[in-house]
């Protein structure tokens, strides 16, 4: 599933880059949990949902911790 | 991607219609499809809504909403209203969808869609999860079935939004032109919003932030609710808040700091140059203020010397003049006169000495007169008289250069000659002497306009001097002024970086001792600033999102629209419906256009909206020309074939895309279908490769 296209817009990307900085997460984290949630959008499924946020934060503090 | 293949079996007029759409080329990607009034384009267009999203696609269709999405009788009507009257009972309605990608889209894969709906023996839906099945093919496979304990239908769903597109972004791409029309007259702030959210994928970031919100929840029930972890996350998170306040705060100051400086090098600058301006004009000391007062008094002097120059030039020149005009006639008067006068005393002096002058002629007694002696004394009288008649005549008449009378006669003799000399002189010089006086004159007027220039430009130096030295009182006022606040600044900035640097101690500390806490304290951490990152998130691309829209509806709108709204800019206001700028600036109210041209808007919409999805979805255009006069029907259609998309299937009557028009756009034709009703048992037939008039 794709990222939303305001992902793709250099326009809107530099603000997501922006507010990504301010809160010390990266656009990366934001886009990941994103598409996740294009998956499950309009479906009302739950199931599953929460590991796979955790999978998706934890990549990211493995992101940050070898960076 | 592109549709490649629609089945519809017991569909509205169809009873077994297939469609097999070529692969487009971007050269060629549009697709006609021709039908008289009734005849199928619309059970066309709607059966791509309800084949590939069942219920969840009904609330895009004419006389549909949202709530007939989650009302299963509403549903059932609705198939039972485009199942195909004639069917036979025991016979499915089917639609079977197939939308391959192009070469370009290798990375995907083909979705096959096919979607039954039974029906009982009195051709009423079937209850329950009789009525629909659905069958999804993605790459050719079948998907199995997941989860039992959920709804087929719903899981079904779910992939095909997976592997094709949402639900949602549907009407974006399949649109009827007359719901186009409607569409501005139903467009609020919520529709604008919605379309918005929904189009840039904000209503994703929205969902995201809610869920976040109970996954933090679950999240710290799993470690026993809201810790002290929590709090000191908080805590960190208000202090990088506060932190990034203060680099915004210091970064503000320094940019004032940086403009206060540059304001000042500017005052400084100036300053130098009215330094120099005072120095050139006669320098800054009194000293030199003194020398140019008298510089001045000098040219004052000077002037006045030069008018009374000019008026003694003037004076004589004048007298010259005079004189050098009246000269020869009273050089001549006396001329005559002193002829009258020699004349006279010439005349005078022979009539005086005439006697003599006989006595000396005819001596006595004329003994005494060898020649005349011995003449009788008759004759010898005689003779006498007529040598004194002849002295007498010789002086008449008088000669011609005398004057007949003295009118000068006050001037004689020595003083005439004088007078007579001087006149000479004076028609002799005259010339010269005007030549002179006018020299003079010129020069004159000359070292008078010096004298005025001097005079002026002295005049003018006092003000000059006292204007620039006023000028440079304030500068030197305003440098004062802003050092002062850049002094300020500087403190400000000092202790502010000092803050700082105490709060990234603090930070640090937090930090350190949050790195000590376990894996789920730390996801808990990074999901609140998730969270908090999605709703400033969420805020700022509204009016970003929101521009974007009217860029790319005003782009689509302008280039179908009339020459008279040219560089126009449609306006979509929150709260407000929407409006077209015009050039001049006035505003008009979108719904107040005529009925195309609301239409014109409605295509552009859909058109930006698609545009905004970045999504390669076929374009279905049901009746898109509709009541568009000769003039906006070749640019609607230029339109359309223009759109960067892999195709474009446009449904048309006859009278819509007539096969003339058609020939307009024909290099981009990738193929036509001619779908003909023929009659009850047959139904809608379509033929491929033919079109109207062919």
């Amino acid at each position: 599933m794709k990222a939303p296209p305001c992902f793709e817009d250099p326009e809107t990307r530099k603000i997501i880059r922006k507010i990504c900085d301010q809160h010390s997460i990266d656009s990366e984290l934001l886009k990941d949990l994103c598409e996740l949630m294009n998956e499950y959008s309009g479906s009302g499924r739950r199931f599953g949902l929460p590991d796979e946020i955790d999978g998706i934060v934890n990549r990211f503090l493995t992101r940050t911790s070898e960076e | 991607m592109y549709l490649s293949r629609l089945h519809l079996h017991n569909w509205r007029s169809y009873a077994d219609g297939v469609f097999e759409f070529n692969e487009p080329t971007s050269k060629k990607s549009v697709v006609l499809v021709g039908a008289m009034n009734g005849h199928g384009k619309t059970s066309f267009l709607v059966s791509l809504y309800l084949g590939l999203f069942g219920r969840f696609g009904l609330r895009y269709c004419e006389g549909f909403n949202l709530a007939d999405e989650s009302d299963i009788s509403s549903y059932r009507l609705a198939i039972k209203k485009y199942r195909r009257n004639s069917a036979i009972p025991e016979e499915p309605t089917i639609i079977d969808v197939t939308l391959t990608p192009t070469i370009a889209d290798s990375n995907e894969e083909e979705v096959r869609v096919v979607r039954r709906w039974f029906f009982s023996g009195k051709n009423e839906p079937k209850f329950g999860e009789g009525f629909e099945e659905v069958d999804l093919y993605v790459g050719g496979r079948l998907q199995k079935r997941g989860e039992l304990e959920k709804d087929p239908l719903v899981q079904a769903h779910e992939r095909i939004e997976r592997n094709l597109f949402p639900a949602h972004v549907a009407p974006a791409f399949f649109f009827d032109g007359e719901q186009a029309q409607k569409l501005i007259e139903n467009m609020g702030e919520s529709g604008i919003k919605k379309a918005v959210e929904v189009m840039f994928g904000t209503k994703v970031i929205g969902e995201l932030a809610e869920t976040m919100s109970q996954y933090l929840v679950r999240a710290r029930q799993g470690v026993g609710g809201k810790k002290k972890s929590s709090d000191r996350q908080v805590e960190l998170d208000e202090k990088v808040k506060k932190r990034d306040e203060l680099n915004q705060r210091i970064a503000k100051l320094q940019a004032d700091h940086i403009k206060l400086e540059r304001d000042k090098d500017e005052k400084d600058r100036e300053r130098n140059n009215l330094q120099e301006d005072l120095a050139r004009l006669g320098g800054a000391g009194n000293a030199d203020a003194a020398t140019l007062q008298g510089e001045y008094v000098k040219a004052e002097r000077e002037e006045g010397d030069a008018e009374k120059a000019v008026t003694v030039a003037a004076k004589s020149l004048g007298i010259a003049l005079a004189m050098s005009r009246l000269a020869p006639s009273i050089l001549n008067r006396l001329k005559a006169e002193s002829s009258l006068e020699s004349w006279e005393g010439l005349k005078r002096g022979t009539v005086e000495n005439k006697d003599k002058v006989v006595a000396a002629a005819l001596p006595e007694p004329p003994e005494n007169d060898p020649l005349l002696g011995n003449l009788s004394s008759e004759v010898r009288e005689k003779v006498r008289e007529r040598f004194l008649d002849a002295l007498s005549s010789i002086y008449n008449p008088q000669p011609p250069d005398c004057a007949k009378e003295y009118l000068l006669g006050h001037v004689k003799g020595d003083a005439r000659s004088k007078l007579l000399l001087q006149l000479a002189q004076v028609q002799a010089a005259g010339s010269d002497e005007a030549k002179d006086a006018a020299r003079r004159l010129r020069a004159a007027r000359e070292a008078l306009e010096d004298a005025k220039v001097k005079a002026e430009r002295l005049n003018n130096l006092p003000q000059a001097t006292k204007d620039i030295r006023a000028r440079l009182d304030m500068l030197n006022t305003l440098n004062q002024e802003i050092s002062r606040k850049l002094g300020a600044l500087e403190n400000e900035i000092r202790k502010l970086k000092s803050d700082l640097h105490t709060l990234n101690e603090e930070i640090g500390r937090i930090q350190e001792e949050l790195a000590r806490l376990g894996p789920e304290q730390k996801r808990i951490a990074v999901a609140e600033r998730v969270t908090r990152a999605l709703e400033d998130l969420q805020e700022q691309l509204k009016p970003t999102t929101a521009s974007r829209l009217e860029e790319y509806v005003t782009k689509h709108f302008l280039t179908i629209a009339d020459q008279r709204f040219r560089n126009g800019r449609i306006r979509l206001p929150m709260g407000g419906a929407p409006e077209i700028e015009m050039e001049n600036g006035t505003r008009a109210l979108l719904e107040m256009l005529s009925g195309f041209e609301k239409r014109s808007f409605g295509i552009a919409f859909s058109l930006a909206l698609a545009e905004i999805t970045r999504r390669r979805i076929p374009l279905v255009i049901d009746t898109p020309l509709g009541n568009a006069d000769s003039e906006y029907r070749p640019r609607t259609l230029q339109a359309l074939k223009d759109f960067d998309l892999d195709q474009v299937i446009i449904l048309t009557h006859d009278e819509e895309v007539t096969p003339r028009l058609a020939d307009t756009i024909k290099s981009s034709i990738s193929q036509t279908f001619l779908v003909n009703f023929e009659g009850q048992g047959k139904g809608s037939v379509v033929q491929p490769d033919a079109y109207f008039g062919r």
